[in-house]
């Protein structure tokens, strides 16, 4: 474990690419195992690890994102949240944290969000005048309100794996999911002035807005057509955004006119570029993920911090502290597939609802997508966008911040989380 | 940038360069073909199941699952030519200039290595899908598995390739942050 | 870490872990105790759940390279490996449960057979052969089933398999494959109408929530292969594989009864469900009319996708039942 351990911040900090910083240190654990029939775990677990359906969001919100980018989609919803709220100092960063809510809506993946928004939102931002780090870090911040608020793919995976009601962490996912984006809102309007964040002048009046809200109708029907499928049982989750693909494609080459072939071929092209760098990542850790599965290493981390107190207030905090270390490091799914069974159980012991329970783990480990070295969101913005990980962080703590607050507000105050499912007949 | 490919190669590391270059475009033009194929076949998925479309399609789910691994893992290769793979570089920027070259070289060949690896043991992972059936219609596994030995391979030429290439780049660095961000 | 000098024997499967939970949870509970005891310690089990190393297929191939020693795995995992496995999806083939108790066992002449032809393909040794949790019963969102016009029109999620397929489509429904982790949503959005599992899995899916009507059609019912790797067990010791052999039995018999327990209990079972679905069967005619509609099609598909070999282990299979309902 030391080696595997040494080489992973070895290599990372030397600055050798993650997505082959995280294959490394999983073959070296491979090849500590001893035995010659481990070797060819790596290409195997290398292939496994992307052998997933829903994985297909992320490249195709990416790809949707540069359509509408290209057919000025994009710039029409600009120009209506400028509109709206761009004489607010910070306005575009608002809009941008009351989006990520409305997409949360309709995908259950925090990096097909990312994807999206670092496509399309980052760029406007960036021309009005934000920082990119400051946009990338309020897309990040955003982005995990896209599984905190159903549908969940995660929820799905904690209720199937636990025997928990999913429609009851479905509608207690809710309320923690707005309350991201009320306490993100409340740090950009704190960082307004300090950071001198970009507004466009005076009010506008009533008449610019009705021409911004016409301008930007037949961009704003996307994401009714995108709900609009999956609502109507067209469309999966993830195929919704093969949907976005279509709809852009539609009307930014024939209502629009904007997508001649050639600008088409680019866009796919730089779609599978992005892809293939995210997508080595996702590659790379679950080989170092079923290493560390094989070697039950997070179960023996699980066991010694347990054994320090068996107060709940304190086992929960451990809990928290747990999923948050090893979330730093390992990708989400498998976390959740290892530690789920692991803490479950004892959330049980001290008295918590499963459902509270299973959206303070959720939420602890959707944490993790956002934080670095490893935190799919990052990357995925990272490689977007082109802003290295580490500025992006470094505008990222006072978000992060904010969402740990609402991570301890879920954890220590069970009625936050429990009234809608209450409410709704999921929870006594 | 399209000058200076299409520039007479004057040294090795020149025509290593053009050469990279040229295979990533190659690659490229490959993606996007799986990546179209990818997409039509979501499409198709989604038709097929609507009521007006006569008969059940049930192969879909699956090759777009193969379709989003070729094309993931051959993209691999091109990102790797253009040192596009993401890594954490302050510190590397931080060290003296006269390091920046050995320690490339250092972390090229750690990347070589693992390549190598993955594609010297996938060649028997993909032979051993031979034996492993899919579900459209009992092709074997050995299509999807080939993915893993065949983009690893390009990627190691490309390796390879870019590492020779950058011997006369002063500013190379092992990955990238913002080849990306031209808008 | 170093490898030690007992033997280690992990154990990987897709369900839950707990001994109550899942009957491969009691399977490998009960196994770990009879032989970590029965050995003193020489053979130490070590319990991977939930498809923690892998989906069923590849923790197979695990099995297969000697990484992991042993898996209990689903037929549509087994059939990536082992095809023929598909013979078991011959719908209505089976006339109760006591039938398929005693066919879908390693004591009967057909389990036999097949656990011989499983392992001269794969080299895996079975050690153990049970059905994945009672029969296949049918849910949807849109009305109740009871007859099999009924069936018209309904989009139903099935597994990957061909055969699963091919059921559905030729009682007039819409066949429609959906990854597991997005089956949940898709019967709650309406992307499928329904789909199709044994009881168990239901309630542990939760679909009762998404869906008001169930039917228990009884159509299929298929098996779960506990598989071990062959140079493991053969370098046991004679007295350590005599521990294996017993412990395997032992185990197979409580994860049958944890998963009869979990069919009948209130928390999870049919009674459950009954308090949240409206639950309905099938007249012996209406089953006549889903045996007659289902059965030619899958013979069909059977003997083209895996030949004269197929149709000798349904044959084989077929006749098991004849000799086991009398
Ligand atoms: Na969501
Ligand atoms: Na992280």
């Amino acid at each position: 474990m030391i080696w595997v351990a040494s080489t992973f911040f070895l290599l990372l900090i030397l600055g050798l690419p993650v997505g082959y910083t995280l294959g490394i240190a999983g073959v070296v654990g491979i090849l500590q195992m001893g035995g010659p029939e481990f070797l060819p775990m790596a290409p195997s677990r290398f292939f496994a690890g992307l052998d997933l359906f829903p994985f297909l969001a992320m490249p195709f919100f990416i790809l949707a994102g540069e359509l509408m980018n290209r057919s000025g989609m994009t710039e029409r919803i600009v120009g209506l949240a400028d509109a709206l709220v761009g004489w607010l100092r910070g306005g575009m960063a608002h809009s941008n944290m009351a989006a990520s809510v409305f997409f949360a809506g309709i995908t259950g993946s925090a990096t097909a969000d990312a994807a999206a928004f670092g496509n399309t939102l980052v760029p406007a931002m960036v021309r009005q005048g934000y920082t990119r780090s400051f946009a990338c870090a309020v897309t990040a911040a955003g982005s995990i309100i896209g599984p905190t608020i159903p549908p969940s793919t995660l929820m799905v995976i904690y209720g199937s794996i636990m025997g928990v009601s999913i429609a009851g962490l479905f509608a207690a996912g809710v309320l923690p999911g707005l309350l991201i984006a009320v306490l993100c809102m409340a740090v950009i309007a704190i960082l307004a002035r300090p950071l001198n964040l970009p507004k466009t002048g005076d009010r506008p009046s009533p008449r610019i807005i009705w021409v911004a809200f016409k301008n930007s109708l037949s961009s704003l029907v996307l994401p009714v057509i995108v709900l609009g499928g999956i609502l109507t049982g067209l469309a999966t989750p993830t195929e919704a955004a093969a949907l976005a693909i279509l709809y852009a494609l539609i009307f930014g080459r024939f209502v629009n006119k904007k997508l001649p072939n050639r600008e088409i071929v680019d866009v796919l092209i730089r779609t599978s570029q992005i892809t293939g760098v995210v997508f080595l990542i996702i590659a790379s850790a679950s080989i170092l993920g079923w290493w560390m599965t094989f070697e039950q290493i997070p179960q023996t981390i699980a066991a010694a911090f347990l054994a320090v107190s068996d107060n709940p207030a304190v086992i929960i905090g451990l809990i928290l502290a747990l999923l948050l270390i090893i979330g730093l490091f390992m990708d989400i799914n498998a976390s959740l597939i290892i530690l789920a069974p692991v803490l479950g159980p004892l959330t049980h012991q001290i008295g918590m609802d499963p459902v509270h329970a299973g959206i303070m783990i959720v939420l602890a480990l959707n944490l993790s997508l956002m934080t670095p070295p490893v935190g799919a969101c990052l990357f995925v913005l990272s490689s977007v966008t082109g802003e290295k990980i580490e500025s992006i962080a470094k505008s990222l703590w006072p978000f992060l911040i904010a969402e740990l607050l609402v991570l301890f507000l879920i954890a220590y105050w069970p009625d936050l989380t429990l009234l809608l499912p209450r409410l709704s007949g999921f929870v006594q | 940038m399209n000058a200076a490919v299409r520039a007479e190669p004057r040294s090795l590391s020149a025509y290593a360069g053009v050469l990279s270059e040229n295979l990533a475009r190659l690659v490229d033009k490959l993606c996007l073909v799986l990546l179209v194929a990818l997409i039509l076949d979501v499409w198709l998925g989604m038709l097929a199941r609507t009521s007006f479309f006569p008969f059940p399609l049930t192969f879909t789910e699956e090759l777009a699952r193969y379709l989003m691994i070729w094309l993931a893992l051959l993209a691999v290769s091109s990102a790797v030519s253009r040192r596009q793979h993401i890594g954490m570089l302050f510190v590397f920027e931080l060290l003296p200039s006269q390091l920046h070259k050995p320690l490339l070289v250092g972390l090229d060949l750690l990347a070589l290595a693992f390549f190598g690896f993955l594609f010297y043991y996938g060649l028997s992972f993909a032979g051993d899908g031979a034996n492993r059936v899919t579900m459209i219609y009992g092709l074997s596994k050995f299509i999807p598995f080939a993915s893993v030995p065949v983009a690893t391979g390009l990627a190691c030429v490309q390796i390879l390739l870019s590492a020779v290439r950058d011997m006369s780049n002063e500013h190379a660095e092992p990955g990238s942050a913002d080849v990306q961000g031209e808008e | 870490a170093p490898a030690s000098a007992e033997k280690v024997m992990k154990i990987a499967h897709m369900n839950p872990g707990g001994p109550f939970e899942s009957h491969a949870g009691a399977m490998v509970t009960v196994f770990k105790s009879l032989v970590e005891a029965g050995t003193n310690g020489s053979i130490k089990v070590q319990h991977f759940p939930d498809g923690q190393l892998g989906k069923d297929n590849e923790v197979i191939d695990q099995v297969r390279m000697g990484v992991v020693q042993s898996s209990i795995s689903s037929a549509g995992g087994v059939a990536q490996h082992y095809p023929p496995v598909g013979v078991f999806d011959l719908p209505f083939a089976f006339p109760n449960i006591a039938t398929a108790h005693d066919v879908i066992n390693l004591d009967s002449d057909f389990g036999k057979m097949f656990a011989e032809d499983m392992h001269a393909k794969t080299g895996l040794k079975v050690i153990g052969l049970l059905d994945s949790g009672g029969f296949f019963a049918l849910t949807n969102s849109k009305k109740e089933v009871t007859t099999l016009d009924d069936m018209n029109g309904l989009k139903i999620r099935t597994m990957t398999l061909p055969t699963h397929e091919t059921i559905i489509n030729s009682v007039g429904g819409k066949a429609t494959p959906l990854p597991w982790a997005e089956v949940y949503t898709a019967l709650q959005t309406g992307v499928a109408d329904g789909q199709m599992n044994p009881v168990p899995t239901i309630s542990f899916a939760k679909f009762e929530e998404v869906q008001p009507y169930m039917t228990l059609t009884n159509h299929i019912i298929t098996p779960y292969v506990w598989m071990i790797n062959e140079k493991f067990y053969d370098g046991l010791t004679p007295e350590e594989q005599r521990v294996v052999d017993y412990a395997a039995k032992a185990a197979v018999d409580a994860g049958r009864g944890v998963s009869r327990l979990i069919e009948a209990s209130d928390t999870r079972g049919l009674p459950y469900l009954a308090s949240k679905m409206k639950i309905s069967t099938l007249s012996e005619e209406e089953r006549q009319k889903f045996a007659a509609a289902t059965q030619p099609a899958v013979k069909k598909l059977i003997e083209e996708q895996y030949g004269d070999e197929g149709m000798k282990l349904m044959q084989a299979l077929e006749s098991s039942i004849e000799k086991a309902s009398n």
